[in-house]
């Protein structure tokens, strides 16, 4: 029979061999925002109760009581590599160095850099150079982890070289820029203010490169409004989880979600909040009860009680000796966790934080109160962008001059943005738990559950993905012989702070 | 001087017989009978002729003066026939095959009867290791013959039907996060049907079947018409019930709750509701998850208190006839199956028809079967959610399945119509919510059969064609219902499946024979296509609480896929015979795949093999030997194929987009390979037939050995690469083994008969080579499947035998084990533990004969394996392995060494115990358990009426059984679950076990008449 005839049978008629790498871009961009699967086990089980966003009584929110799940520690890896990264380092690799495809390459390697930039904060070393890219040849089948000290080389020239490549003569991105809408100023800000949160991570450990880094990019700009924020849009389409928001969907009954509540906003949360009178309070917490049982519903703000860490259904007895449900304690506001709600990477708050912080070090010149001010102001009106309603100004003022950010010592002004910082990013709890490991703000007190396996201290990292033990041991060991044991108290190149 | 001799052959005591074989004794001259049983011969006085006819007893009678001899044949059941099926469906004097083929009697298969006639090959030949992973009754078969020639994961030998190769993938099975088995292909096929079951083992034995049987091949031939005479009604009810065989052995002193503590809220009793970490039992009243407070007791229910007797019931009718011109047979056969878990069963009704017709010169045959199947809530299994034997087993002694099944007619449910929680874990759904509110149907409409077209050119020549096709339609549906804990809102999806295997042969063969020469040359070539559609609609969120129904969906998603694959193949081969003592064949093949890349996608291989039947050809052998052969043989086959689409990039869109983005994806989870090969599997064996003092004992032996080169496998890379796995040609196999079939009559009494059978068999894998990685250095081991606990692998080690599982050690030093500061163990480095696969197997069966009485046995084995038992690992995690009773009441005390090498002994309080026995189930090596097994298999007694009592009815014979299936386990060291317990079928799995339904013990009767 013919060859050629029996050969044309293996051509897949519904796939092709090229495709327009802008459709790959948004997914991979999506990707980095976050499915389910990670949000629920990274974002929500380990960080936001590691940081104290959150707390729990149920033993499998391992960062609750600092346990270790093997599933959920090394989830965000196990997700992004054969996801975003697969994804985003196929486009970049087939973008790069093609002038017409400039605006498609710098957007996924911007990306790809965000998503790496998380995964080594989470886990330390990690593979960089040769993630993503086991389609090149045999040599990248088995990734090499880089030292976290060059990650973060690596990361700072591969964002500016992206940031500088963006060109309005090039393709346009349009609607595939479900970031940006292919607004590239809008782009070259969030590279900027990554670059930002990139040099001042690494500034306990090399105050001079983290300097340089940060002046240039501080210099080119910031995400300088609410406007520019890196929030992911989400939305309500039938691709269930990648159209959604990862995190709300993993607390959402919506969709067939099957949400967990088993999660309530902290005892340290509400504290601080009710200390400073924090205008968010209510937008953080919804209130007191069952959410989908309006007869037990209270949302009188003074009645609203933060659940401490660190506590299972037995000993929260210990405590609170009346305790009968979860329900009496403050749940997390439904509307600001909606299915379509954004998905926050990186914001203006955070960026006027970290240069009300780099001005106190003396890297830039300006007045570290303005930026203070601002900070704060961009982090309570950024919750506009989940359709509730934002305090007044006057509110706003009030808040702010009480924080008495001015007439603070310099330790205290630290504290202050450290603080501030921590409450900006409620949702992006990955990005809060890292800041916290570099500044040590807010001061936590750890919990102390008798299971817990770090000797009652919060976790410095999360343990890699138990698969690479079997499907790259060569490449496992070598990380941790450098890096240290693999364990949630080792702590990674930048996390020198006592 | 030369004569002709006529006559007829008759079987004893009934009519003619069609197609007998008539040989002059010491020449190759020879004919069949006719279809009035009649012959013509020529022959010369004082020669002898042999007569011989499959199933019956071969007759020599010397020919005398007369020129008319008329013959009765006997039947005979005791030898296993000594013309077998071959390749192509061809019969085979046996005595001239250069290789091992061991043929059954459908009659084996039909009183302890499986769903899945897969299964009732068990233990029944040498050489085939069948094990039914433990999925329900309509579940897959897993047969591998000679420890299967892949490393990959397809190690499944290819079934043929009437000479066609026939569709056996699996429709679905579970993995490590869940799901349900699906069932094969062999799940259609009806053992009332089948003529014999002929398995050849070797690469000789399939090397004319191509790549697709570098595995072996299993041959079923079904039933014809053929030397029925007039019209044959057969009837045949089976009847089985099945129970579950609670292997369990649990702790029943401590409840609910955790760190020793009873709870004291609801909120508490929820979250500690699959616990049994609580206090010692006292009958106190104490409050449960559902708020209602009842003494904490144990309620003294095992596994049955939840999963019903199950029951199969098999009626088969079959009409048969024959005439001069041609025969028939129609068969109609009904199943109806209720699982042991409840809402769960199995219907299937099967037509088969065959009809064969001589006009001249041409011979028609067509055979072909439709089979109507329906499963209904196949179990789900492994991963928790949805599967009821996981809450069912995990279930703490104090809480009642009475007060899961809820309060109102829908089991499993609230009051408000929702999942019924009895434990905080959304995960572990509620199992009568998971038996009765989640949704599961699947039906397939099959059709399989062929064709066949011989002509005759000379009565030496003949050029066939045939034309066989399977085509299976199946639908599934499922659901998910609204309300579940962990996916509130439900889904609903169907799935439509069509999969089409069309095969076109077309060979010219002669037949002559040269003085003391025979000749038999096959030439021809073949055409196989083979193609797999499905869509899929559905979706998750229903709108219309409670309203399970695919429009109700509110994220309506579908999904698409088509799959095609084909082989061309040309094949010759030729059959020598000297003196009909001495035969040689030969055979060659040439496949093309669609799958391989222009330039890559051809392979030749071919074989040779040696019959020489020394009692026939050397002189004054004596007398107690009845039959001699000595056999070697030499084979090679190409094979491999990998999946279709295999071997290039290829990107794929979503089916919607985000904010006006189009969403696309790579669609190759596994780096796709241009440069794949077909892979060369080479055998080869020897052995030797025996049969001693009349036939009374008899012995089979083989010995082989296979090599297997450049295997094409989808092996397991760093994720970190954004790929799982890529498809290499990589690597070495060699699999070495014996296989012993002895067989004996050790009393022949006219009226009691003691017929025993012995089959054993070792196969020794070991993966010589790997390959190389990419930096030049060889790959020491090889990742296949992981299991749910996530910290084992079932792995290939070069040096090892296949499937070895791999996973954690407890740290020793010298030989100590090392514990933590706290008295935690701690864990080794990842490493090898144990063998996943049994190298023997082996089957004895008995059979006794006492007028019309029978009874028989047989004892099944497998010995040398291990199996790394999730589920006893997770009866520890709750606190229910009696193995975590220790610490309980008094502080626990370990023994062994510190992290730093110096002898300690560490208290561990009430308070830290958990966390102990936390860090104890991280170590793989606590739940490897030893898996040989012994099995009483199956156990029939049976009587048949007399004729004289029913001369004055119509029926003209009539057999009642009482039969038994899994009766006893008679040694097993794994606790708590059967040693043969599995969640899949999958070569890639085997060793690993979690949370699959419990083995069933099954009593039935089988009752058969003819009219």
């Amino acid at each position: 029979c013919d060859n050629e005839k029996l050969l044309d049978l293996n051509v897949n008629k519904n796939a092709s061999t090229d495709i327009d790498q802008r459709y790959l871009l948004s997914l991979g961009m999506l990707q980095v925002a976050g499915d389910r699967y990670e949000s629920w086990r990274t974002n929500l089980i380990y960080s936001s109760t590691m940081i104290q966003h959150n707390a729990t009584l149920a033993g499998y929110w391992s960062g609750d009581k600092y346990y270790y799940n093997a599933q959920y520690s090394g989830a965000f890896w196990e997700a992004n590599y054969p996801g975003s990264i697969k994804t985003l380092t196929q486009v970049v690799d087939q973008t790069k160095g093609k002038p017409e495809s400039a605006n498609t390459f710098a957007a996924a390697s911007i990306m790809r850099s965000f998503v790496l930039h998380r995964m080594t904060d989470i886990y330390g070393d990690i593979p960089y150079t040769q993630a993503g890219r086991g389609l090149v040849g045999a040599e990248n089948w088995f990734p090499k982890y880089d030292a976290q000290k060059d990650v973060y080389t690596m990361l700072v020239a591969d964002i500016k070289t992206a940031r500088d490549a963006f060109s309005p003569s090039a393709r346009a991105l349009g609607d595939q820029d479900v970031l940006y809408k292919g607004d590239y100023d809008k782009w070259r800000k969030f590279a900027n203010s990554l670059l930002m949160r990139i040099a001042l991570r690494m500034s306990n450990v090399d105050a001079a490169t983290a300097k340089t880094v940060f002046t240039e990019a501080a210099s080119k700009g910031g995400i300088d409004s609410n406007a520019s924020n890196a929030f992911m849009k989400q939305v309500l389409g039938t691709g269930g989880g990648i159209n959604y928001n990862g995190t709300s969907l993993a607390l959402s009954n919506a969709a067939g979600g099957g949400g967990d509540n088993n999660a309530r906003v902290s005892k340290t949360l509400v504290d601080f909040m009710d200390k400073y009178n924090d205008p968010r309070k209510m937008i953080i917490i919804g209130g007191l009860g069952n959410p989908y049982d309006k007869s037990t519903w209270v949302t009188d703000p003074a009645k609203q009680r933060g659940l401490p860490n660190g506590y299972t259904a037995t000993t929260i007895k210990n405590v609170y000796p009346d305790f009968t449900t979860l329900d009496n304690f403050s749940f997390i506001n439904t509307n600001i966790t909606d299915l379509d709600d954004p998905t926050p990477l990186l914001s203006y708050a955070e960026t006027e934080l970290m240069l009300a912080e780099a001005a106190l070090k003396g890297w830039v010149a300006d007045d570290a109160t303005i930026h203070f001010r601002k900070g704060v102001e961009g982090a309570i009106r950024s919750w506009a962008a989940y359709g509730v309603e934002v305090p007044s100004d006057a509110v706003i003022t009030k808040y702010i001059n009480d924080l008495g950010f001015a007439a603070a010592g310099s330790e205290r002004k630290l504290e202050l943005i450290g603080e501030q910082y921590w409450i900006a990013t409620y949702l992006n709890h990955i990005e809060a738990w890292a800041n916290w490991r570099r500044t040590g703000y807010p001061k936590l007190t750890p919990t102390n559950d008798p299971a817990n396996v770090t000797g009652g201290t919060i976790p410095r990292r999360l343990r890699y993905y138990e698969d690479e033990v079997g499907s790259n041991p060569a490449s496992y060991k070598e990380a941790i012989a450098r890096q240290g044991e693999d364990l949630l108290t080792t702590r990674v190149w930048w996390d020198v702070k006592k | 001087q030369d004569m002709t001799i006529t006559g007829k052959v008759n079987e004893s005591g009934a009519g003619e017989l069609y197609g007998v074989n008539i040989v002059v004794k010491g020449t190759t001259r020879g004919t069949t009978t006719n279809n009035k049983g009649e012959y013509s011969i020529v022959a010369n006085k004082g020669t002898t002729l042999t007569y011989s006819y499959i199933g019956y007893q071969p007759k020599d009678v010397t020919v005398g003066n007369s020129n008319v001899i008329n013959v009765e044949l006997i039947p005979d059941d005791n030898l296993l026939g000594e013309v077998v099926v071959t390749a192509f469906g061809m019969e085979k004097e046996k005595k001239a095959l250069g290789y091992s083929v061991t043929q059954i009697g459908g009659d084996q298969l039909t009183e302890s009867r499986t769903i899945n006639v897969g299964n009732a090959l068990t233990g029944k030949i040498a050489g085939v290791n069948v094990s039914s992973p433990t999925t329900g009754a309509a579940g897959t078969s897993r047969v591998v013959i000679r420890g299967g020639s892949s490393l990959g994961g397809n190690d499944q030998p290819l079934y043929v039907i009437n000479g066609v190769p026939m569709d056996n993938s699996n429709q679905g099975s579970a993995g490590m996060w869940g799901g349900n088995d699906n069932g094969d292909g062999l799940s259609s096929i009806n053992p009332d049907d089948i003529a014999t079951i002929s398995v050849l083992k070797g690469n000789t034995a399939s090397a004319l079947y191509g790549s697709r049987a570098a595995n072996g091949v299993i041959l079923i031939t079904t039933k014809t018409g053929k030397g029925v005479k007039g019209l044959g009604v057969s009837f045949n009810s089976n009847y089985t019930a099945n129970r579950a065989i609670d292997l369990t052995d649990l702790q029943q002193q401590y409840g609910t709750g955790t760190m020793g503590v009873k709870p004291t809220t609801q909120v508490e009793a929820l979250e500690n509701g699959n616990s049994s970490w609580g206090a010692k039992l006292d009958g106190s009243p104490v409050i449960q998850f559902d708020g209602e407070t009842r003494p904490y007791s144990a309620t003294g229910e095992g596994l049955n208190d939840f999963y019903r007797t199950g029951s199969t019931w098999t009626n088969t009718l079959a009409l048969a006839g024959s005439n001069e011109l041609g025969s028939f047979r129609f068969s109609a056969s009904d199943l109806r199956n209720q699982d042991i878990l409840p809402n769960s069963g199995f219907d299937r009704t099967t037509f088969n028809g065959s009809m064969n017709g001589k006009f001249g010169k041409l011979e028609l045959i067509a055979t072909g079967q439709y089979t109507s199947e329906s499963a209904k809530n196949r179990p789900r299994l492994s991963d928790s959610p949805g599967n009821a034997n996981y809450t069912v087993i995990t279930k703490a002694p104090n809480i009642s399945f009475t007060d899961m099944r809820g309060t109102t007619d829908k089991l499993g449910a609230n009051d408000d119509g929702t999942e019924r929680r009895y434990q905080s874990n959304v995960y572990a759904t509620n199992p009568y919510w998971a038996a009765y509110q989640f949704l599961r149907l699947d039906s397939k409409n099959r059709f399989f059969g062929n064709a066949s077209l011989k002509y005759n050119i000379t009565d030496w020549l003949y050029v066939q064609g045939r034309i066989g096709t399977d085509y299976i339609s199946g639908r599934f549906e499922s659901s998910e219902p609204y309300g579940t804990a962990y996916k509130t809102t439900g889904d609903y999806n169907i799935t439509n499946r069509t999969t089409k295997e069309n095969n076109l042969d077309l060979f010219i063969g002669a037949n002559k024979t040269f003085g003391k020469f025979s000749a038999d040359i096959l030439l021809g070539g073949n055409r196989m296509r083979r193609s797999t559609e499905d869509a899929r609609i559905g979706g998750n969120g229903l709108n219309i609480p409670f309203f399970g129904s695919v429009n109700n969906v509110a994220n309506q998603t579908y999904g698409y896929g088509l799959s095609e694959y084909g082989i061309n193949s040309i094949f010759g081969s030729a059959n020598i015979g000297f003196n009909n003592y001495l035969f040689l064949n030969v055979t060659a093949r040439q496949d093309h795949f669609s799958t391989l890349s222009r330039g890559n996608n051809e392979v030749t291989y071919p074989s040779a093999g040696l019959s020489f039947v020394f009692s026939e050809a050397i002189q004054g052998m004596p007398n107690w030997l009845t039959f001699g052969k000595v056999r070697a043989s030499w084979a090679q086959v190409g094979g491999g194929a990998p999946d279709p689409y295999s071997n290039n990039l290829t990107y794929g869109l979503r089916g919607y987009q985000h904010d006006g983005a189009i969403l696309g994806a790579i669609n190759n989870g596994s780096i796709p390979n241009a440069n794949l090969k077909p892979y060369i599997s080479t055998e080869t064996e020897i052995g030797f037939d025996l049969r001693f003092f009349q036939n009374r004992l008899g012995l089979d032996l083989a010995l082989y050995n296979r090599n297997t080169n450049d295997d094409i496998l989808n092996t397991s890379i760093s994720g970190t690469s954004g790929y799982g796995s890529t498809q290499i040609n990589i690597g070495e196999l060699t699999n070495k083994g014996i296989e012993i079939l002895l067989k004996g009559t050790p009393i022949k009494k006219t009226d009691f008969t003691w017929d025993m059978t012995l089959n054993f068999a070792r196969n020794i894998s070991n993966v010589v080579s790997l390959g190389t990685n990419a930096a030049g250095d060889p790959i020491e081991f090889l990742n296949l499947d992981e299991a749910r606990s996530r910290q084992e692998r079932i792995r290939h080690y070069v040096g090892q035998q296949l499937g070895v599982i791999a996973g954690y050690k407890q740290k020793e030093i010298d030989g100590q084990k090392v514990y933590d500061k706290d008295g935690f163990p701690v864990r080794g480095d990842f490493q090898q533990i144990a063998l996943g696969r049994h190298p023997i197997s082996a089957g004895f069966s008995n059979s006794f004969t006492y007028k019309g009485f029978n009874l028989s046995f047989l004892i099944d084995l497998r010995q040398g394996g291990s199996m790394m038992s999730g589920t006893n690992l997770g009866l520890y995690g709750v606190g229910l392995h009696k193995g975590t009773l220790p610490g309980r009441d008094a502080p626990l005390t370990v023994s062994g060494v510190t992290e730093t090498g110096e002898a300690n002994t560490w208290t561990i309080e009430r308070d830290k115990l958990q966390n102990y026995y936390n860090y104890y189930t991280q170590i793989t090596e606590n739940f490897v358990y030893n898996s040989s097994f012994g099995k009483l298999r199956e156990l029939s007694v049976g009587y048949s009426i007399p004729a004289r009592w029913l001369d004055k009815t119509p029926i003209s014979t009539l057999k009642f059984s009482a039969v038994g299936r899994n009766l006893l386990l008679l040694w097993s060291s794994v606790p708590n679950v059967d040693p043969e317990s599995g969640y899949t079928a999958s070569g890639n799995s085997q060793g690993l076990e979690y949370f699959a339904l419990p083995t069933t013990r099954n009593l039935g009767f089988n009752l058969s008449a003819t009219f």
